[in-house]
């Protein structure tokens, strides 16, 4: 092999390391800086005063508005730990507490056609909150 | 000429592969992703699946027949129904009836699948010769028992979030429970004490506002720190 092909190669070789490195270098600034701005904002988020965490109720079934085929209705849910649940069917109430991740579950009767079901959950300091389901029962085939 | 085209195919070269290896970023292991997250993913994903075709039923007076389309007014707001050739109308007697024997305000209740925007298709739609009586509206309450009168019956219940008392009226039909080791248990009216907080529900009087209980829910006062009472104290003698 002639010296000069060598050196071309060596050259060669270097100016492409040289260029990759470059190329390398700019593409992490630049992830660098992409990744950083979330958590500036994160940063920024976790020092602004979160409002408190609400007392909510969860009704996870009987969906409202629901065409139940069956008597009973099985009343799914979740509040705040310990919440004092109280179910108001057509026919039937029922008083129950959420467990201590919140979550309650229980089976309410169900009469023919039209029901109104209230459920109302109140939290250790008295608060209360409130949702009314329509659900409807019925057997026909459609 | 030559060696200009080994030093360009050398650039190349080095440009155009290195970089790959650079570019690969770590994909999350599946250990990562909380089980909160996965359960969260996995309910949503059923709600989308339900909500797919599920079963509903729309119930109200009609307000507009326009081609196929019902519009109906409920409690829930404005619902629309549409129909097709498929679809049972059932007149008030239950009598076989077409679309347009149906008129304004007449009450109906609609049985059919809903799909994807609210709209519900109507597979089975019944006239109500008149708009069901709603239930009696039961009231709701928890709060500290702050006195009892034994001989009525009738606790005066403070509510801990503002300063209102309600009455409430225990009868033979009133069912009391407590909770007992995780089981609900039926009590007897003599265990409520003051200062014992309940929760009942039943229907408001509205002569004087004293509800009479279907259900109450005790907790005994103290029951949060049961804990704190187990454990033993000095007793006196140990002082003597």
């Amino acid at each position: 092999m002639k010296k000069e092909v060598l050196i071309a190669i060596i050259i060669g070789f270097a100016l492409g390391l040289l260029i990759t490195f470059g190329i390398w270098t700019a593409n992490k600034a630049i992830l660098t800086k992409s990744e950083a701005q979330p958590e500036e904002k994160e940063a920024k988020e976790i020092v602004e005063p979160t409002p408190p965490i609400g007392f909510t109720l969860n009704i996870l079934s009987p969906q409202d508005e629901a065409l139940i085929d069956t008597n009973k209705a099985e009343i799914k849910g979740s509040s705040v730990a310990a919440a004092i649940i109280v179910i108001a069917a057509e026919n039937e109430e029922k008083i129950i507490e959420a467990d201590e991740n919140g979550s309650f579950a229980t089976e309410v009767s169900l009469v023919r056609g039209i029901n109104e079901i209230t459920i109302t959950a109140f939290n250790q300091e008295g608060e209360k909150t409130s949702q009314t389901l329509n659900v409807v029962y019925s057997t026909a085939e459609i | 000429m030559k060696y200009t085209k080994i030093i360009l195919i050398l650039f190349i070269l080095c440009s155009t592969l290195l970089p790959k290896a650079f570019a690969q970023t770590p994909t999350p292991a599946d250990d990562e992703i909380s089980p909160e997250i996965k359960e969260k993913v996995q309910e949503r994903i059923e709600a989308i699946q339900e909500s797919g075709s599920r079963k509903a039923a729309y119930f109200g007076t009609i307000a507009d027949v326009s081609n196929s389309t019902l519009t109906i007014e409920s409690e829930k707001g404005e619902r629309k129904i549409k129909t097709d050739e498929e679809t049972d109308l059932i007149g008030e007697k239950g009598q076989a009836i077409k679309l347009e024997d149906l008129e304004i305000d007449d009450f109906i209740i609609a049985l059919g699948y809903l799909e994807t925007d609210g709209l519900l298709l109507g597979k089975r739609i019944s006239v109500l010769a008149e708009e069901p009586e709603p239930a009696e509206t039961r009231e709701a309450v928890y709060g500290e028992v702050a006195d009892i009168s034994g001989e009525e019956e009738v606790i005066s219940l403070s509510s801990l979030k503002d300063e209102v008392t309600y009455e409430i009226d225990v009868t033979s039909k009133t069912t009391i429970e407590k909770k007992v080791d995780d089981k609900t248990e039926e009590i007897d009216f003599d265990e409520i004490e003051i200062g014992d907080r309940l929760a009942a529900v039943g229907i408001k009087k509205n002569d004087n506002g004293t509800i009479t209980a279907s259900v109450i829910y005790l907790i005994p006062a103290g029951a949060e720190t049961a804990e704190e009472e187990l454990t033993p104290t000095p007793t006196a003698a140990g002082e003597e």
